[in-house]
């Protein structure tokens, strides 16, 4: 067990250490693992680590307007998301298991009514926060980062069979950040994420869906800006495990001048999901000099039948849409702008579009 | 006062000569068809009218009123007053037509130093110019030129004409691609722009389009430079005799 790297960063909680000779062997493999290591090739994990140091509180949380405190599920709880988390994400495993879970149940309301609007701030740290959504539940969750400090935050969304959820997430504040986000998307039910943020000296986002039964479908539009010299770091996975499911992802990103963006994204489709339909892109543009892109877009599939894509592209600003807009009196800035605002407005969707837009334009300068 | 005076214009594109003395004045009030066989420099003139990147300038030179233009970022000469209809109109997908034209026209009234146009009237006054084009209102919230046909494109370029109301209009093959009823549209677009303080500069392969839009001049450029001139039955002759006889 020697070599279990972050044994020397990380406190082990006692539930754990009790069963080491399971879970570090279990440790062992995850840390050892080819995609372990593809996880962090760009964006090295010790900031990282200092970074999930961090005191963490209970998330801030409304629903419809009113504020409501999450159920609190205890410390070293062995309950999702973080048992589930182990192969894919150690650190985040070892780092927060000891943590305080916070639970949300979302019951079903009215199919006439208006969906459930669940709104989280980030103004701090956040300890694990758990929703749970009901059967053929509407829920249209909102987050907002305003903050400036650096922080954590981790979420896991279950959605009930049948079941509808819209996620906003807008992050354009200066701090460091590391975000886990996992969703189990169950049967029937839709997920539908749609993600803008820019980037900062540290900003990874570890997104992780998953299509557990018949009907599940998953989406995601995510825009970013990197602004000069600064980074953002998003690594997806979107599993496919139950028959006949779905997910449609686009991400676009641009990087400024000494930017470094990494994307690595995979779709994995387990043995025995005939029947998927599954489609990642990616397009980046570097739109300064010395900006560093890398994306991986990558296919596991264990079965037949399915239907999938992905696709990634690295450039720059077209020349004939550039000349063709300053053929129209509009300055090359501006054209720049415009363009680089079009790239992104094809990715920013749902009820916080126009703030992301406004945000994006302030970056352009 | 000169429109447009080009004098003994040579233009290369990646060391080839393309452009090779040309000389062309254009006054107020006039249009001017360029006619030519395939890779005879036509698209060159008007790109390189433009400013488009890439198209040197080797000798000669370039007036709009009076004022040399070789120097001015394509940018500028639009502010100058010179607009370019696309042979190939570029898709802007992500930026609506109507934005389009807005950024458009507010860069224009700026470097002009005139006062941004009012946004209601800005709406009306495209719309109304949609109509007349046989634009679907739609088509101004879509990308630019994103998803249009070929004429639905060409018809996006007289938009921007008549919207920006530019004092020299040089259309690039506007033709190409259009029904006998799309070439109606647009010929009458290009008609409702002609006045006395404005020129045109129609380049085509076909004496169809003069049918509708009647040129005030005639030429034939042949390798670069301008080898015959006349009036519209010059585009006549040429339909059926060719340009061999000329070459």
């Amino acid at each position: 067990m020697a070599d279990l790297a972050l044994q020397g960063h990380l406190d082990i909680p006692a539930w754990l250490a009790q069963q080491h000779e399971v879970k570090l062997i279990d440790f062992n493999q995850a840390l050892n693992s080819k995609s372990h290591k593809e996880r962090w090739k760009y964006t090295k994990a010790q900031p990282i680590l200092e970074l999930l140091k961090l005191e963490a509180r209970a998330p801030q949380v409304t629903i419809n307007g009113r504020a409501v405190t999450p159920a609190t599920t205890g410390h070293g709880s062995k309950q999702a998301p973080l048992l589930a988390n182990l192969a894919d994400s150690p650190e985040a495993y070892l780092a927060l298991c000891n943590q305080n879970l916070h639970s949300l149940d979302i019951e079903h309301n009215n199919s006439d009514s208006a969906p459930i609007k669940i709104e989280l701030e980030h103004t701090y740290s956040t300890q694990p926060l758990v929703i749970k959504i009901a059967e053929n539940t509407t829920v249209e969750l909102i987050e907002r980062t305003s903050t400036e400090n650096d922080l954590h935050q981790t979420l896991w969304i279950a959605l009930g069979t049948g079941s509808r959820v819209v996620h906003s997430r807008n992050d354009f504040a200066n701090g460091n950040r590391w975000r886990y986000l996992k969703v189990d998307i169950g049967r029937d039910a839709h997920y539908n994420l749609q993600n803008h943020s820019t980037g900062t000296n540290l900003h990874r986002q570890d997104i992780h869906l998953r299509c557990t039964a018949p009907g599940a479908h998953a989406q995601i539009s995510s825009a970013g800006y990197i602004p000069k010299a600064k980074h953002l770091d998003q690594q997806v996975v979107v599993e496919h495990i139950a028959p006949n499911t779905s997910s449609q992802q686009i991400f676009h990103n641009i990087a400024q001048d000494m930017a470094q963006v990494t994307f690595n994204g995979r779709i994995h489709i387990h043995p025995h999901a005939p029947g998927t339909v599954a489609h990642l892109t990616n397009k980046n543009l570097g739109v300064g000099d010395s900006a560093t892109i890398n994306t991986k877009p990558e296919l596991e599939i264990y079965t037949d039948d399915v239907i999938c894509s992905h696709g990634a592209t690295v450039g720059q600003l077209d020349e004939q849409q550039l000349f063709y807009c300053i053929s129209r009196g509009i300055s090359p800035l501006a054209a720049r702008q415009l363009l680089s605002q079009a790239f992104l407005q094809q990715c920013t969707r749902g009820v916080l579009t126009e703030e992301a837009n406004s945000a994006f334009r302030k970056l352009y300068g | 006062m000169t429109l447009l005076q080009v004098k003994d214009l040579s233009v290369s594109v990646a060391d080839n000569a393309i452009l090779k003395g040309l000389n062309l004045i254009v006054n107020p009030g006039e249009v001017h068809a360029i006619m030519g066989p395939n890779g005879s420099g036509k698209s060159t003139l008007a790109n390189v009218l433009a400013g488009k990147p890439d198209y040197q300038v080797t000798s000669g030179s370039i007036s709009l009123n009076d004022s040399n233009i070789e120097d001015l970022e394509p940018h500028e000469r639009a502010h100058a007053g010179i607009f370019l209809a696309f042979q190939y109109p570029v898709e802007v997908p992500g930026v609506s037509n109507m934005e389009f034209l807005k950024v458009s026209l507010d860069c224009l009234a700026k470097a002009r130093d005139e006062p941004q146009p009012n946004t209601g009237a800005f709406l009306k006054r495209v719309r109304q110019i949609a109509q007349t084009l046989d634009l679907n209102p739609e088509f101004l919230k879509r990308g630019v030129n994103e998803g249009f046909s070929g004429g639905e494109k060409k018809r996006n370029e007289i938009l921007q004409l008549l919207l920006l109301e530019p004092q020299l209009a040089v259309l690039d093959e506007t033709d190409s691609g259009l029904d006998i009823d799309a070439l109606q549209i647009v010929a009458q677009g290009v008609n409702s722009y002609r006045n006395e303080n404005n020129g045109v500069i129609l380049i085509t392969h076909y004496q169809r389009l003069l049918d509708y839009i009647v040129p005030d001049y005639v030429h034939v450029l042949a390798d670069g430079k301008i080898v015959q001139s006349g009036d519209k039955g010059l585009a006549q002759e040429l339909e059926k005799k060719g340009y061999t006889w000329l070459t």
